[in-house]
């Protein structure tokens, strides 16, 4: 099997995966107790007669569910979401692709944040394995792992934000300052397409606070498996042929060990990826982020159905993309796994 | 003709949690150059410790030496230190092992790997340190590089892949330039382990250290490895140690043979010597112990009892407990290593 | 301690957490905050089935103190912005912490071993149906999945427990299903399918008691795990709802008045992670304990 294969049979995982949550979105939206309308409308539709008709007409609700499901397929892929009653019945599409965005920009620099003080401190916890730096660490991120990633952020709003005053508490960039003009859609790319600096670095301030949250609660994962998969691969037979080849320590431990070691890291990516956007949703919320989780926990506490059915499915969309991703990464870097 | 190793009183002794095992007692050969020597005996006799230490590649939190040396072209190798030691490693001495498919690194090429082992040799030559200060150190011609940074398997620039291509035809790898876009678990077992000889002997070794290496091995892919290596050794002029537990390889190969028992040498003698008239009863013994094809109606006749513990091993002749012709003497007195007529030794008394 | 056929002891499972203690030291801590944690919540739950109070104070009065005042003799966790004892609201959401996560870890293990064995043992349409349908749960949050089916049931405590028991169940089905293969194969399993066995019994007597044991290290972590999980679904608001106490909803609820009273918010955090971390580093300790072995 080659990587073209292994490509194509995980595209089509991914989009069996997706459409088994669609499918479960379109159940739960029938036993929202009562008309199935509430989960398009929320349950303000008796207000809105109008638009509870063209409802009923676009989804088809008056027709057996199997047609239904049918149209709420079809629905869902024109990217039609239903309309936001926490929003002013603006479309769920649209709040979606304004917050969108800032999710993605937490999400990248925790990922980044969590892979690199994650690999970091596995090296470092392999190399001095059994001493107090180990033990340090392993403390470390036991701490991290255990704390709910709302915590986190408190504490670190605490500290860095009212009592240092380094690092403000909320929002994604200074509202004095004229954010971009789309041109990727991502706020903190525009910036620097733009050359609007002065942007780029008050997001990058306003981001470092919530990644830094998530990176505290998963690093862990990482440093835990990297150090055991370090501490694995040094007792490998090649190893000792690297020693006898007359290679130096240094060498042998980053281009051979833990060349081996990090594909394990690979496959954990999928995972971190899963987490960490899980927990975008708790640290928007403390930081005031205006990202899909902020979104959420409004359409929670106002019974927004459209809101929280629509942005469970783009939830997943992401992870399951990133997860493709990473499967694909893991191809490459594990040869064994494309030609084996 | 002086000899290429010297071993004196050699011992090493390992620390474990139930005890101290004295792993090797005392034991002096002396290898001279375009010699296959083979070390024979059974499993945790000490021949592969004896191997490993040679080059240092003892496990160094548990293993130590206790006395002896082991002088290779007249300098001491126990007395140099980790980083010494690693310049004789890659020029002048190489090591390959039992099990050729974990012996590789799975993530890159197997054409890569020579040109790595091809690398250090040439910049030892120069005297350049193989690592230095920036992570990466220039050879020859081109820029090549033996970077630290972990990294995906890339293109061997060309002269270096010309001197691999020829090294893997060296060990009659007939498609070598396939093979060296290959990963290691692509290759067959005879093929890998011809490719570790290939990457052994790119360093030009003065000493091949052989680590049973056919013991992975089916039988008709041993006989050829075996083969290979002895006409190797007179084509690129490089000693060999082999050591193995399997007498039918030593006797196809080997020019002298040490039969080694529970960290002893039991017995030092050239090849035909040895098989047609064993000195020591060990020896005696495992010789007894293969069954010939057409004697095969005769019982097999193993030999009684069972290695020593050699955390506590017995006082006298270690082998006396299970030897058929001990005296009174053998176990009270250890036996030395006696030089006998035909250029061979023995350690027994009945021949002291 | 039990003689075993060779006529040595056998270690038995309290010789085994001892042995544990002395390796890693750490899990005697972790091993005291469990074991506080479940006997608070068996307590707790007791004496309010009948009708005791064992808190200083009760949790949903208002105003038993002032509002916002900080820890104090009286109040070790001051009062909330309704005047509420926080000591004792959290003392009272520790039963809400402990029967979700053993009752979700419980059942799954239930569940994920039976499907997961039977499949393994079995093979086939259904072993394939099994490893599918464990993929695709596996590829999705597990939170936001919680959140829908929570929203769809509506607030509470069972509601949420029927959430998360859905999604939880399929790592201990995989497990189940690789030492059911492990062991389908070898011979007694042959002679025993022989003498008539049905599968069931088989499963029971001879596939199970094998994996028990990485289940039980699996399943310490996971309860961790899962009060974690539950702590960010009650955050989210949708478990119990107030005035009822619990820590996840205590935390988003006061959240605002971190800068005036910051041990609002922070306390309930604490508590939680201290559970949390107990239960990996017990995890952890029998782990490092059984590895020995």
């Amino acid at each position: 099997m080659n990587i073209a294969t292994y490509i194509l049979r995980r595209g089509i995982f991914a989009i069996f995966v997706l459409l088994s949550v669609m499918t479960i979105t379109f159940v739960l939206s029938h036993s929202l107790g009562g008309d199935p309308i509430y989960s398009w409308l929320g349950k303000a539709a008796g207000l809105h007669p109008q638009l509870a008709a063209a409802y009923a007409a676009k989804y088809h609700l008056n027709d057996p569910v199997y047609v239904q499901y049918y149209y709420y397929l079809v629905n869902l892929s024109q990217g039609n979401l239903g309309y936001s009653p926490s929003r002013n019945f603006v479309p769920v599409a649209q709040v979606i692709s304004q917050t969108l965005p800032y999710t993605l920009q937490i999400a990248f620099f925790a990922i980044m944040m969590t892979l690199i003080v994650g690999i970091l401190l596995g090296v470092t916890s392999a190399r001095y394995n059994h001493t107090s730096i180990d033990n340090g660490i392993r403390a470390a991120y036991m701490a991290g792992y255990g704390s709910p990633p709302f915590f986190v952020g408190l504490v670190l709003l605490i500290i860095f934000t009212y009592h240092f005053g380094l690092l403000p508490s909320g929002g994604a960039f200074d509202p004095n300052l004229t954010p971009p003009t789309w041109i990727t859609g991502i706020p903190m790319i525009d910036s620097l397409l733009e050359g609007n600096f002065q942007y780029f670095g008050s997001a990058i301030i306003h981001v470092i606070l919530p990644s830094l949250a998530l990176a505290i609660c998963f690093f862990g994962i990482v440093t835990r498996v990297l150090r055991s998969s370090m501490l694995e691969v040094m007792h490998a037979n090649y190893i000792r042929t690297a020693r006898a080849k007359g290679l130096d320590e240094g060498t042998i431990f980053y281009k051979h060990g833990l060349r081996h070691a990090l594909i394990p890291i690979v496959s954990l990516s999928s995972l971190i990826v899963t987490w960490i956007i899980t927990g975008t949703i708790f640290v928007e919320n403390i930081f005031s982020y205006p990202g899909m989780g902020r979104y959420v926990v409004q359409a929670l506490n106002g019974q927004d159905y459209p809101g929280i059915l629509g942005t469970t499915i783009v939830y997943a969309i992401v992870i399951v993309a990133s997860n493709l991703a990473a499967d694909i990464l893991y191809a490459v870097v594990d040869p064994q796994v494309r030609l084996g | 003709m002086e000899d290429l190793l010297s071993i004196e009183g050699f011992s090493v002794k390992y620390t474990t949690s139930s005890g101290t095992v004295t792993a090797l007692d005392n034991v002096s050969l002396d290898l001279h150059p375009n010699e296959l020597l083979a070390i024979v005996g059974e499993s945790g006799c000490g021949k592969s410790t004896l191997g490993l230490s040679i080059i240092g590649l003892l496990p160094r939190s548990t293993a130590t030496v206790s006395s002896g040396s082991v002088l290779y072209k007249s300098k001491d190798l126990v007395k140099l230190d980790s980083n010494k030691i690693r310049e004789y490693r890659g020029t002048e001495i190489a090591m390959i092992f039992q099990e050729p498919l974990t012996s590789l690194s799975p993530v890159y090429k197997v054409g890569e790997q020579i040109a790595e082992a091809i690398m250090i040799r040439e910049l030892r030559k120069k005297g350049h340190k193989v690592h230095s200060d920036l992570m990466q150190h220039t050879y020859t011609k081109q820029t090549q590089k033996i970077s630290r940074l972990p990294r995906l398997s890339r293109k061997i620039p060309t002269d270096l892949k010309n001197e691999v291509i020829d090294y893997l035809k060296l060990v009659r790898i007939a498609d070598a330039e396939q093979v060296l876009d290959r990963y290691p678990f692509e290759l067959s077992g005879g093929m890998t382990q011809r490719v570790m000889i290939a990457m052994a002997l790119s360093q030009e070794p003065a000493l091949l250290i052989a680590d049973e290496p056919t013991t992975a091995l089916d039988v008709t892919t041993q006989a050829q490895v075996l083969k290979l290596m002895k006409e190797l050794m007179h084509k690129v002029e490089t000693s060999i140690l082999l050591v193995t537990h399997d007498l039918a390889v030593a006797s196809q190969v080997a020019d002298r043979v040490i039969v080694m028992y529970a960290g002893e040498i039991a017995e030092n003698a050239d090849v035909y010597s040895l098989f047609s008239k064993p000195l020591h009863p060990y020896t005696s013994g495992l010789l007894a112990c293969v069954p010939t094809g057409y004697k095969d109606t005769e019982e097999l006749t193993p030999i009684a009892g069972t290695i020593p513990d050699l955390r506590n091993p017995p006082t006298g002749c270690k082998f006396a407990p299970r030897c058929p012709r001990a005296m009174d003497v053998c176990t009270t007195t250890r036996p030395h290593l006696t030089s006998q007529e035909d250029n061979r030794s023995v350690s027994c008394f009945l021949y002291e | 301690m039990k003689q075993n056929a060779q006529g040595t002891s056998d270690p038995t499972p309290f010789d085994r957490v001892l042995t544990m203690f002395k390796k890693t030291p750490e899990s005697i801590v972790g091993f005291f905050v469990v074991v506080l944690f479940i006997l608070t919540g068996i307590i707790v739950t007791i004496f309010d089935l009948l009708g005791i109070r064992v808190t200083p104070y009760n949790p949903i009065q208002q105003n038993v103190g002032v509002a916002l005042s900080g820890p104090s003799w009286d109040h070790l966790f001051g009062c909330d912005f309704l005047g509420r004892d926080v000591f004792s609201r959290v003392i009272a959401s520790v039963p809400n912490d402990v029967a979700v996560s053993f009752s979700v870890v419980f059942v799954a293990i239930i569940v994920g071993a039976l499907l997961g064995s039977l499949a393994g043992f079995k093979g086939g349409l259904l072993d394939e149906l099994l490893m599918r349908f464990t993929d695709v749960i596996f590829s999705l949050p597990v939170l936001v999945i919680a959140m829908v089916i929570a929203v769809a049931l509506g607030p509470g405590l069972t509601h949420m427990m029927i959430a998360m028991i859905v999604i939880w169940w399929p790592p201990y089905a995989r497990m189940a299903r690789g030492e059911s293969l492990r062991v389908a194969h070898q011979n007694f399993i042959e002679a025993a399918k022989f003498a008539g066995q049905r599968t069931l019994g088989i499963l029971f007597k001879h596939v199970l008691p094998n994996i028990s044991i990485t289940m039980l290290v699996y399943a310490t972590l996971d309860v961790g795990t899962v009060i974690l999980v539950y702590a960010g679904l009650s955050y989210l608001g949708l478990s119990v709802r107030p005035p009822l106490p619990d820590l996840g909803e205590m935390i988003s609820n006061s959240q605002d008045y971190l800068i005036t009273a910051p041990w609002l918010p922070i306390i309930p955090g604490i508590v939680i992670a201290v559970i949390v971390i107990g239960f990996s580093v017990l995890g952890d300790g029998i782990r490092d304990a059984l590895e020995a072995r």
